[in-house]
């Protein structure tokens, strides 16, 4: 099936919307791990005007518990001698990150890059020693030892302000050993779910088996 | 995991929603939009959060603010159930005094007020996410990078509401009724209209089959339901509690569809789907209060986030978001958009500059002299990012005291070598390039292979360049530059000092075309009119009235009055800022003061002249001469026929050029050129040993220090309580990167230091302390330190012989000038205003007064004269009819940054230091009678004003005279024969009684028989009022 040229692993605007298209309905089929919310496409906006073609996706919200405090139930305590002012009780999300994560096209790359960010639960950035905190032993394993993951911060390229990143120049060679097999259109279609599975694996996204196996 | 089953009713307890405001990016956001949009305004704005499901077992959800809360609300159309747009509303006040002064609870009423009226007239139908309406209050510390915020999410009739019962969903539904309510919502979810709907009902027919449905769709519904449930999405993850939503929610049920029982589903979600266990169903009633449907009823609101649960009290925890970088590398980019805030400021209240062009122009400053320097630093205050640097000189000892920018260790280092550094650590965003480069010199012959290198790289440079300075210190080498520049069709602005006396002015336009036949260059240059391309009579260069025209004069020195080029720089750069904005830019005809004009950024003249001694500034308008040397088209056309051989002849033949042009032959007599008049020896002798108090170390303090230093002066004790910021950093001349933090009295010692380390005799200072101000109450436990500051300050005035009061508040000025008039020192005040300035010299103090040896009737003969019998000049309060109370705390931004155009400073400055010049020359020093403009003075350094005022955008300087008022606050005779007798105690009453000074100078009566007079002056109070921060 493989096309007489080789390939080079990368990707063309089109076609990274295409993939985006089907990861974001595969997401939505399968079964995915407790907590993560849904991935979303963002079209990208300039002085206020969304584009046709142009844009992102966003999976926005994905709390992560350090250590959830089980104090709350001590709010509890006083049930019985509620005074009438007592009608609501302080919601239980200290101690949370809340991460956004989002994908973007390089051009100059021609590849998919992951963008991140983490906030405290008040607001406050979380700075990448904070991140890595909360990034469980094997992420950590995979940023150190591998070549091709390191986080840098870089311009969102349609936010215009500083996220965190895994660097992009190594994508294109893994991305050809993984999916050299296939066709061209099967490739472009099943590119961003394939590369997810890797790349989540380094920013501790549990990206389920299935996303990647074909449907 | 199951919810404990109710059975007694109870009252409705929820869980409360908690916001996150993602701090970088909304705070950046919220900036932008109060530098850039808003200004001083700070009414309410429309603003959009973002609601979610809880989506996590063990975490509720958190209401988030993001960047897009601020943008319009067409963009926030889109979204999912996820990120669930609810309107808001944001006041962001101007200051922290009016945040705190917000009154939280009536504006938590008023959205309650909202809610019910949303609630009564339908529109919850149309939009339910309005029962989510909340508010957040701010304050945008944007010169500390700081916001501060509380949000509130109004939950209203929060008492009135029993919860009757409450389970797990998956307790009360059917397996059936389970497996197709989670498809429905799947559906729900799945769909870009209802996902977004945090509020809908669901119908359970008794067949099992499940409808979700939308809140508009209510008054459709056919009966016959088995179930009815009122679903919302539930933020919060508690077992035993429903969230926050559902209190406005079944407030509206009960009161808009009359619903006596409301059963509800909070639906929370698992793996993208709905989530029975966590889900909960029960049952709530709400007992309307009376009265609720008036049209002024008020429903009872909560909702602050913060107030703590139980006890009642309304104590809200204040929020705070660092917008402070947290990465170095965008650390940069913060100080370069602190130094530009100022400028955007400006667009708050005045002209909007429009700091994209002024980023973009590239500038190429052509001598990197007193000029040169000055000009370089104060086009990066303009917002200027890319300089060129040209120079062919080195830095000699004798020039540090004239060229702002350089320090000793500079000595021997070419200056376009030398300058580069010292721009960058003033503004680390500057791209500046410096070239090392003897521009050749018509008269001054040269080699051929020179003159070739240097024509073709000084071309290079010119087409360039947007913007070209001619700053170099001899007329001639401006010659060429003058003639690529209207060859070029190039911005000219030319600088140039006389002794006393200073010309700005800029070049006219290039030639136009007569019609537009291009073949070749002949035939061009034949088509050439003597208008410019848009068919006005060119401007003049700065050679058009030169007659004398180029006689070689390299050997004479330069030598300018100290503050002479300060107030050069200042115009040039304003000038270059004006033709920069002007729609037509180098087209733009001449201007001349007093004329009206509809351009916001005021009047663009042609030529401005100054004299420092007959205390002028005239605005000229003179149009190219068709013999001028430089820029006529005889000059032009031989120039573009052949370039190199022209401008070796011009320069290397002394009288190719007037024959040529034929000035040889015609005797225009000009006045236009600047005369140099017979100087008179500045008397450094006085200067050198008179001691000199500088109070305030900002924009103004190191202007005048360094000029006073040019003057001779080598006695200077500095006063300031601030430390260096970044935005300081391009506006306060002496401040570099590495400052940032330091105290400025100790910074600016360093710097004043390290430019004249070899000279030992002088005597510099620092002390880093508040000036004591009226209206600044001060508690006891203050009152000591108070008092140590005011005797500090006593001391300092004493010890030396003039009072420099450079302050930024009118307040911090008041006891200075007390304790001058009471000492008889010469004092001198500058202030500014956005585009204009004051610089002034304080009356003598009252006469007859220290001989006596008893206190008490030495005071009251305090006569109206001073000690050598004449009438008092005035001091800087003596106009004023309210005394100065605490300005600070109630300031808008752009107040407290003194938003004045940058130049202005340096004029100010350039005038301040001169006034004291000439009061030390002048026989009768303090004492010295007022001069006005336009009167002839026999004395060699001509007149001595009481006060000069200026403003930019009228291009006039007014001598202006007034003598001291008998009510004034600060010298009066009541005012100082008080302070005499009660010393500091008189002092600190006035700190901390507001009126007291009012009442005892007789300004409270006045003011109650005349109001008239506040009218008239609050006008001009306005003008010189916004003093220089730090």
């Amino acid at each position: 099936m493989g096309g007489s040229s080789v390939w080079d692993g990368t990707l063309s605007p089109d076609e990274f919307n295409a993939s985006a298209k089907t990861l974001v309905t595969k997401w939505g089929e399968i079964d995915v791990d407790d907590s993560l919310p849904d991935w979303a496409w963002r079209p990208s906006c300039r002085i206020g005007v969304q584009s046709e073609t142009e844009g992102f996706l966003a999976l926005e919200g994905v709390y992560h518990t350090g250590a959830v405090s089980e104090t709350e139930e001590s709010n509890d305590l006083g049930d019985e001698s509620i005074v009438e002012y007592d009608t609501w009780v302080q919601s239980s999300c200290d101690n949370v990150h809340v991460y956004d994560f989002h994908i973007a096209y390089s051009f100059s790359y021609k590849v998919p890059v992951l963008y991140f960010q983490g906030h405290q639960a008040d607001g406050q950035l979380l700075t990448i020693d904070e991140i890595k905190k909360d990034l469980p032993s094997h992420s950590l394993k995979i940023l150190s030892e591998s070549k091709w993951t390191f986080i840098t911060r870089e311009e969102h390229p349609h936010l215009s302000c500083p996220w965190f990143t895994l660097h992009p120049c190594g994508t294109s060679d893994w991305m050809k050993l993984l999916l050299d097999k296939l066709g061209d259109k099967d490739r472009s279609l099943q590119y961003l779910s394939a590369w997810l599975s890797v790349v989540g694996q380094a920013v501790g996204l549990k990206i389920p088996l299935k996303l990647h196996c074909s449907s | 995991m199951a919810a404990k089953a109710e059975v007694r009713p109870r009252p409705l307890k929820v869980e409360a929603i908690k916001s996150s405001v993602d701090m970088v990016e909304f705070g950046k956001a919220l900036r932008d939009l109060k530098l850039d949009v808003l200004g001083t305004d700070d009414s309410p704005i429309p603003i959009t959060g973002y609601y979610a499901p809880c989506t996590h077992p063990k975490v509720s959800s958190l209401f988030r603010l993001r960047r897009e809360s601020l943008a319009r609300s067409s963009v926030n159309s889109f979204g999912s159930r996820n990120k669930c747009p609810v309107p808001g509303m944001l006041i962001n006040t101007n200051n922290m005094l009016g945040f705190q002064n917000l009154d939280v609870a009536s504006l938590l009423r008023e959205e309650g007020k909202k809610i019910l009226h949303d609630i009564l007239c339908g529109k919850i139908e149309e939009c339910p996410s309005l029962l989510l309406r909340f508010l957040v209050i701010s304050f945008a510390d944007l010169k500390n990078w700081k916001v501060y915020y509380n949000i509130a999410f109004p939950s209203v009739f929060h008492s009135k509401m029993t919860l009757l019962s409450l389970h797990s969903a998956s307790e009360v539904l059917s397996q059936e009724e389970a497996a197709s309510l989670s498809k429905s919502m799947k559906e729900w979810c799945g769909s870009n209209e209802t996902t977004v709907l945090p509020f809908f009902w669901v119908d359970i027919t008794s067949d099992s089959s499940v409808v979700v449905r939308q809140l508009k769709d209510w008054k459709d519904r056919q009966g016959g339901a088995q179930k009815l449930l009122f679903g919302f999405y539930d933020h919060g993850c508690h077992q035993d509690y429903p969230g926050w939503a559902l209190r406005n929610y079944v407030a509206f049920l009960s009161l808009r569809w009359k619903i006596e029982k409301v059963q509800f589903l909070c639906y929370r979600e698992r793996l993208g789907g709905v989530d029975l266990e966590k889900s909960l169903i029960g049952e709530a009633s709400f007992a309307a209060p009376h009265g609720w449907d008036g049209s002024d009823y008020v429903p009872e609101v909560i909702g602050w986030e913060g107030e703590t649960p139980g006890d009642g009290r309304k104590e809200m925890k204040l929020k705070s978001i660092n917008l402070e970088s947290l990465s170095p590398e965008s650390k940069h980019s913060q100080v370069d958009e602190q130094q530009l805030m100022h400028l955007k400021l400006m667009g708050w209240r005045h002209f909007p500059v429009d700091l994209d062009k002024l980023r973009g122009t590239r500038c190429l400053v052509l001598g990197a002299g007193t000029l040169g320097c000055e000009v370089s630093r104060l086009l990066m205050t303009w917002g200027v990012r890319k300089l060129t640097v040209v120079d062919g000189g080195c830095v000699a000892m004798p020039d540090l005291v004239k060229q702002s920018l350089y320090v000793e260790k500079d000595c021997g280092v070419p200056r376009a070598i030398a300058i580069v550094p010292h721009l960058k650590e003033r503004c680390p965003a500057v791209e500046v390039e410096g070239i090392q480069m003897e521009i050749p010199v018509p008269g001054n012959p040269v080699s051929p292979s020179k003159i070739a290198s240097v024509l073709d790289r000084l071309k290079k440079l010119v087409a360039s360049s947007e913007v070209v300075f001619l700053l170099t210190d001899t007329w001639e080498s401006r010659w060429l530059p003058t003639l690529l520049c209207a060859n070029g069709n190039k911005i000219a602005i030319t600088a140039a000092l006389g002794y006393d006396s200073y010309l700005v002015m800029r070049h006219g336009a290039g030639p136009g075309k007569r019609c537009g036949r291009m073949d070749d260059v002949i035939a061009q240059i034949q088509n050439w009119s003597t208008e410019d391309a848009l068919g006005r009579q060119r401007l003049g260069c700065c050679f058009c009235c030169d007659t004398t025209s180029l006689v070689n004069s390299l050997s004479n020195e330069t030598v300018a009055l100290p503050g002479l080029t300060s107030i050069a720089s200042g115009k040039a750069v304003e000038l270059f800022a004006r033709i920069l904005h002007h729609p037509e830019g180098i087209h733009a005809p001449g201007d001349i003061a007093g004329m009206d004009t509809e351009h916001q950024l005021g009047l663009l003249p042609h030529q401005m002249q100054g004299s420092l001694p007959k205390c002028v500034l005239s605005t000229v308008v003179g149009n190219s001469s068709k013999n001028c040397t430089a820029c006529s088209n005889v000059v032009l056309s031989e120039y573009r026929k052949g370039e190199l051989d022209f401008i070796m002849k011009a320069i290397n033949q002394p009288t190719y050029l007037k024959d040529l042009t034929g000035i040889s032959h015609t005797s225009i007599k000009s006045e236009t050129c600047l005369n140099f008049p017979a100087s008179f020896p500045v008397n450094s002798g006085k200067l050198s040993s008179v001691g000199c108090l500088i109070l305030g170390a900002g924009t103004l303090g190191c202007d005048v220090a360094r000029i006073l230093m040019d003057y001779g002066v080598q006695k200077l004790t500095v006063v300031d309580s601030g430390r260096v910021v970044a935005s300081n950093l391009a506006r306060q001349s002496f401040y570099t990167y590495d400052d940032l933090n330091t105290p400025k009295a100790t910074a600016i010692l360093k710097r004043l230091k390290e430019r004249y380390q070899s000279v030992d005799k002088l005597e510099f200072k620092e002390c880093i302390m508040e000036i004591p101000m009226p209206g600044h109450s001060v508690s006891s436990d203050e009152e000591a330190d108070v008092r140590e500051d005011c005797e500090k300050l006593q001391d300092l005035v004493a010890t030396h012989d003039a009072v420099f009061l450079l302050t930024d508040t009118r307040e911090s000025r008041w006891l200075p000038t007390l304790l001058c008039a009471n000492e008889n020192k010469i004092a001198i005040t500058a202030a500014l205003g956005y585009d204009s300035y004051l610089a002034m010299r304080h009356g003598a103090g009252p006469g007859g007064s220290s001989e006596g040896s008893d206190v008490l009737p030495a005071m009251t003969k305090l006569p109206a004269e001073d000690v050598i019998g004449r009438q008092r000049l005035g001091c800087y309060f003596c106009n004023d009819v309210i005394a100065p109370v605490d300005s600070v705390s109630n300031r808008t931004l752009d107040q407290q940054c003194t938003v004045t155009r940058p130049g202005l400073a340096s004029i100010a400055s350039g005038h301040a230091a001169d006034l004291l010049a000439r009061m030390l020359n002048h026989p009768d020093g303090v004492h010295a009678p007022a001069d006005i403009a336009g009167t002839t003075s026999e004395r060699p350094y001509g007149l001595l004003p009481h006060q000069i005022r200026g403003s930019l955008s009228n291009y006039n300087l007014l001598t202006l005279m007034g003598y001291s008022s008998s009510s004034c606050i600060a010298c009066s005779d009541v005012v100082l024969s008080e302070y005499r007798s009660r010393g500091l105690d008189f002092v600190m009453q006035v700190m901390n009684e507001p009126t007291y000074l009012e009442d005892l100078t007789g300004l409270t009566e006045l003011m109650k028989s005349a109001d008239y007079s506040q009218v008239e002056w609050a006008d001009d109070d306005d003008d010189d009022e916004f003093p220089d921060i730090c």
